[in-house]
């Protein structure tokens, strides 16, 4: 039985102008995520791997081609129903943890679910649920500014993961962390793939990144090059 | 909808903390602000009430205050009269005797207006006079030292009690006629019928009336004494003054219902009107709308600058966190919900600089009020008076809701950086 089609790119192009130059981020590039897959986005810099995450995210809008989320055309959604595909359907993690810094680790995990309509029963169940599966049941009431960079990626996955998305989308994730901790990070990531199914889609060089992963796609010049398995 | 304003709050809150200097800063001009409108407010709101005390109480130029109303022949309003007191009230001393029996009226004050010559034999000089009684005349006068203590009116009626000949003139008519209290000096002044009278009288006091164009002719004496020299027993007006301000309107015609009926009796009263202070007070209607327009112009400018000052702030502030805003938006909150947060940061600093501007608007304004700073005359006019502030008015709260709305509307600056900015524009940003 074939998994079931979360999101697909389908001839996405995308240029952007920078001063009076034209420069091709992606290039009619074809691509789609399946439930339960884990796939890295491998490339050098500057080879397109942010703007095709970002595509993928709806954090950015292709210059042409069409964007499908469970096979719904988002392309041409207006901002209000991107808002709420991206608080119900996506999760992010950044290369920087991106937390705010004046809330502790549970209030950063439990920020996207006060706008939405949940109890606040369920957003501590949920939260607590979260922090414990990532490891920082002990680090709750901790302010970033007093957790190390490994147990703040572990909040922003924790954040990423509260909303219960379809598909987290890790923009080198490791890149920030020193190896044993970038480790531990790729552990948690696979197991969270592996036990509860999260779809995950991370851009990376790291090698141990690209072994974690079940599939692993190379971007050039805003191409996919090569689509296959680990 | 679920709506988690606690914890909304909560994140606006800490947000506060994240650069103390600048929050303290914003505090500090919502806290300056809101002060310095407030005292500048307790100030007019002072000066409206003392000028509308002033009017009432004593006057501008001697006349008299207009008490809170007054009843005069309606014709009067319109047309000079031909001769003295042609537009007089008869029989007053039943319409005195009346108004005085009711109890929210304090004082019935009879008055005449008229003119004539004052000589010493060698020098004579024209007078604008007023008869009063003078012990209610001095009591009402004085009433003014509650509100402002540099202001001691009415004790230099008082000298006219004691002599029923007895004037007081204004300080440059007594410097003119080269006069000294004690001194004999001798009135003239048309009849009621027309002819020349004269009488002899006594110098009791020397007093300024405020204006300085005003001393050169003024002249105060007994109500009798007026009567004798006009050779009439009708008055000019009569100003009433209640205990209160309260129910104004209702007092008002009260007294119209009683001047009605005495009417229905008294064909010589047939025009006879009530005319509430505010009608006759054209001095007053004057400066307050002048001071309407430098104290709102004050406050414009005030509240535009903390308006200013706050979008400025706000501006930094959101430009620091526009990262985080990506991020914010990324997980899914829309500009609204971010815009929400900012809004929520700046009032809760214009509710912490609201409560600090009130703490020194009411010790700043005690500090004035106890030092009794004299102010100079108004133009015109050659006494001072104590600046008192107020320390409260129904208008502070308007002015209140004012800085919070303008601090708060401030942080709306930030959902105008937002709009402009795309996600991996604010992700990207250093």
């Amino acid at each position: 039985m074939s998994n079931k089609t979360i999101a697909e790119l389908r001839g996405v192009t995308k240029k952007y102008q920078v001063g009076e130059t034209e420069i091709q981020a992606l290039n009619n590039v074809n691509f789609s995520v399946s439930k339960g897959d884990f796939i890295v986005v491998a490339g050098p810099s500057g080879s397109g791997k942010s703007t095709f995450l970002n595509i993928l995210g709806s954090i950015d809008k292709p210059t042409s081609g069409t964007i499908l989320f469970n096979g719904t055309d988002i392309t041409h959604l207006n901002l209000e129903s991107l808002h709420q595909l991206r608080l119900n359907k996506i999760g992010f993690v950044f290369q920087s943890f991106n937390l705010v810094p004046v809330l502790t680790a549970y209030e950063n995990v439990e920020l996207p679910l006060l706008f939405k309509n949940i109890s606040k029963k369920e957003i501590k169940e949920r939260v607590t649920t979260v922090l414990e599966k990532v490891g920082l049941q002990d680090r709750m009431d901790h302010l970033p500014a007093r957790l190390s960079g490994g147990q703040k990626q572990r909040v922003a996955i924790a954040r990423a993961l509260v909303g219960s998305p379809e598909l987290i989308i890790a923009d080198e994730p490791t890149a920030n962390l020193d190896r044993k901790t970038a480790i531990s990070i790729m552990e948690l990531i696979g197991r969270l793939n592996e036990e509860d199914r999260v779809t995950i889609i991370v851009a990376s060089h790291d090698p141990y990144v690209i072994e974690k992963a079940k599939a692993k796609i190379v971007i050039q010049d805003g191409k996919i090059l090569k689509e296959a398995l680990v | 909808m679920i709506l988690h304003l606690s914890k909304i709050l909560h994140l606006a809150y800490r947000n506060l903390f994240r650069n103390k200097r600048r929050t303290l800063f914003a505090i500090f001009i919502a806290a300056s602000g809101y002060a310095a409108m407030a005292i500048a407010l307790g100030y007019y709101g002072f000066s409206i009430y003392g000028l509308q005390e002033m009017t009432i109480r004593n006057g501008f130029g001697g006349s008299g205050g207009t008490g809170h109303l007054q009843i005069k022949d309606n014709r009067s309003l319109e047309s000079q009269e031909k001769y003295t007191l042609e537009f007089g009230l008869t029989d007053y001393q039943n319409m005195v005797k009346t108004i005085k029996n009711q109890p929210e009226v304090d004082y019935v004050l009879p008055r005449i207006e008229f003119g004539g010559l004052v000589t010493t034999g060698d020098k004579s000089f024209p007078f604008i006079g007023y008869g009063v009684e003078s012990l209610h005349e001095a009591a009402l006068r004085g009433g003014l030292s509650d509100i402002n203590p540099k202001l001691q009116l009415g004790e230099e009626i008082k000298p006219l009690e004691n002599n029923k000949y007895g004037i007081i003139l204004g300080r440059k008519l007594a410097n003119a006629l080269g006069v000294k209290i004690g001194d004999p000096l001798m009135l003239y002044g048309a009849t009621v019928q027309g002819a020349v009278n004269a009488i002899d009288v006594e110098l009791v006091g020397v007093m300024s009336t405020g204006l300085n164009e005003t001393d050169k002719y003024y002249l105060l004496t007994h109500i009798d004494l007026v009567q004798k020299l006009v050779n009439t027993d009708k008055i000019s007006l009569i100003s009433v003054m209640f205990k209160n301000r309260d129910s104004l309107e209702h007092k008002v015609s009260k007294i119209q219902n009683i001047l009605a009926s005495a009417k229905g009796q008294d064909n010589n009263n047939k025009t006879i009107g009530v005319i509430t202070w505010e009608t006759l007070a054209e001095y007053y209607t004057a400066a307050k709308d002048l001071f309407n327009m430098i104290f709102s112009f004050m406050g414009i400018i005030i509240l535009t600058i903390v308006l200013l000052s706050c979008w400025n702030i706000m501006n930094m502030t959101t430009m620091e966190r526009i990262r985080e805003i990506g991020t914010l938006r990324a997980i899914g909150l829309k500009n609204s919900n971010i815009t929400f947060i900012f809004l929520l940061e700046a009032f809760l600093i214009s509710i912490i600089g609201l409560v600090i501007g009130i703490i020194a608007q009411v010790i700043l304004s005690n500090i004035i009020n106890a030092l009794t700073i004299e102010m100079p005359p108004v133009p015109g006019m050659n006494q001072g008076y104590a600046l008192q502030v107020y320390t409260f008015s129904p208008y502070h709260v308007f002015i209140a809701v004012a800085v919070v709305l303008a601090i708060t509307l401030s942080s709306l600056s930030a959902f105008f950086i937002i709009r402009k900015l795309t996600i991996v524009e604010s992700l990207e940003h250093a």
